[in-house]
């Protein structure tokens, strides 16, 4: 009977846990809090990729076990699925970035042939379709570490 | 006994077994809702890059960037403050002044971020600044165009939007997306976003900044500023600063922020932009 008892207990255990949800940590960095509140109490930090069990949810927040203790942290820092490996500008930018001169989106002379506009209607939309390549490499080629922006928020 | 023993075990083992697979089905369709409505590929985001780059070069296209590498620097260091918690780690965000009087930001898919020289002389610290390219950043992290214009990477559903035409090297796929980025120009330049986009980004802006410790109230009185001040303010691609500034009051009475005591980090903003605008 015992044997019994403790064979629906096995059961019953295993069930619960193949029910669990887990949730990453998406944030570089984020606070286990002891309420759903910003004003609360830190429990712990947390830190990017980090697995917790969720075991309750409300509109902005996740209550959450981790590491053997319980708290509250803010959806905008979890997600049900892994982070995701930072992805390169080069793995998308491929031959856009051999023109690094400001030039007129050529595709837009097309664009408009295919809609059938009037000249009118071409010169409208060219206002918009000037594309500068050559600035935006720029503005990507600003290079500021992520331990260089974790100095400077800890420190204003 | 021990057939009766026997059979309770085997029952139990079937009931175990059955309740397993029973659990396992209810999560994995849990799970496999929540992909069918949020999952993103690696090939999705690509193409959001991609897209974003476009779109990034055009209003580049249309107004001249800043060349100050000192402001430059200033604002990239606080956008990526606010970004590192804003939930998309596989995105490189990058932020840019634009050499403009107006006052207004834009955001392109895949982490471009752009704010107005007239915007930045509109505030009076830190958490402001924070808090303008916190919404911005959360039009991103929300993917708000690229749902609106389904921009998606390559898959086999013939039903996938943009999926096989930015995929394909033909000339139809070339202007369909070109014309999507158009679309993505109107939206930012002429129509705006769609009122609960924008209500959706300043909820989110608040918790960006509750989150990187800056004075959650920056949004309110930026907003009551702008809203205040004039013909300069941005009400042709926003809704009307008051649905907007009443939205923000309410979310910061509701989560308790309107009494949090964060920085407004006033002193180093002021340094940071003295003789640059």
């Amino acid at each position: 009977m015992k044997k019994l008892i403790l064979l629906l207990s096995l059961s019953t255990l295993s069930v619960g846990a193949y029910a669990e949800d887990f949730l990453y940590i998406l944030s570089a960095r984020a606070k286990l809090l002891s309420a759903p509140s910003f004003n609360a109490a830190v429990v712990r930090d947390v830190t990017k990729g980090e697995k917790l069990v969720s075991l309750e949810k409300t509109q902005r927040w996740f209550r959450v076990s981790y590491k053997g203790k319980e708290g509250w942290i803010s959806r905008l820092a979890v997600s049900p699925h892994p982070p995701m490996k930072r992805k390169s500008r080069l793995a998308s930018a491929d031959v856009d970035l051999k023109d690094s001169s400001r030039r007129r989106a050529s595709a837009i002379a097309s664009t408009a042939a295919v809609r059938g506009l009037r000249e009118d209607g071409r010169a409208r939309l060219s206002d918009d379709s000037i594309a500068d390549y050559g600035m935006l490499a720029r503005m990507e080629n600003v290079n500021i570490s992520d331990n260089e922006v974790h100095r400077f928020s800890q420190t204003k | 006994m021990k057939k009766t023993l026997f059979t309770t075990s085997a029952l139990l083992l079937m009931l175990h077994t059955s309740a397993t697979v029973f659990a396992e089905d209810e999560d994995f369709r849990k799970r496999s809702h929540h992909h069918a409505s949020d999952l993103v590929t690696e090939s999705d985001i690509q193409t959001e890059i991609k897209f974003g780059r476009d779109v990034a070069a055009r209003i580049l296209g249309k107004y001249p960037l800043s060349l100050d590498s000192d402001l430059t620097r200033y604002v990239n260091l606080v956008g990526k403050s606010i970004a590192q918690q804003a939930g998309r780690p596989e995105l490189v965000f990058r932020f840019a002044v634009l050499e403009a009087d107006f006052v207004n930001a834009y955001s392109a898919p895949g982490g471009y971020v752009f704010i107005s020289k007239g915007a930045i002389k509109k505030m009076q610290d830190e958490s402001e600044l924070a808090a303008a390219l916190a919404h911005e950043v959360a039009h991103i992290t929300q993917r708000h165009i690229v749902k609106e214009f389904k921009i998606k990477g390559k898959d086999d559903s013939s039903t996938s939007g943009l999926t096989k035409l930015i995929g394909g090297s033909q000339d139809a796929a070339r202007v369909a997306f070109n014309q999507a980025v158009d679309s993505a120009m109107k939206v930012l330049f002429e129509r705006g976003y769609k009122h609960e986009d924008e209500i959706n980004a300043d909820q989110e802006a608040i918790l960006l900044l509750a989150a990187s410790s800056y004075d959650p109230t920056a949004l309110q009185r930026y907003l009551e500023r702008i809203h205040k001040s004039s013909k300069t303010s941005s009400h042709k691609t926003h809704p009307p600063s008051t649905k907007r500034v009443n939205a923000v009051a309410t979310l910061l009475r509701e989560e308790g922020l309107d009494k949090v005591k964060y920085t407004t980090a006033k002193e180093r903003f002021t340094t940071s932009v003295k003789g640059k605008l």
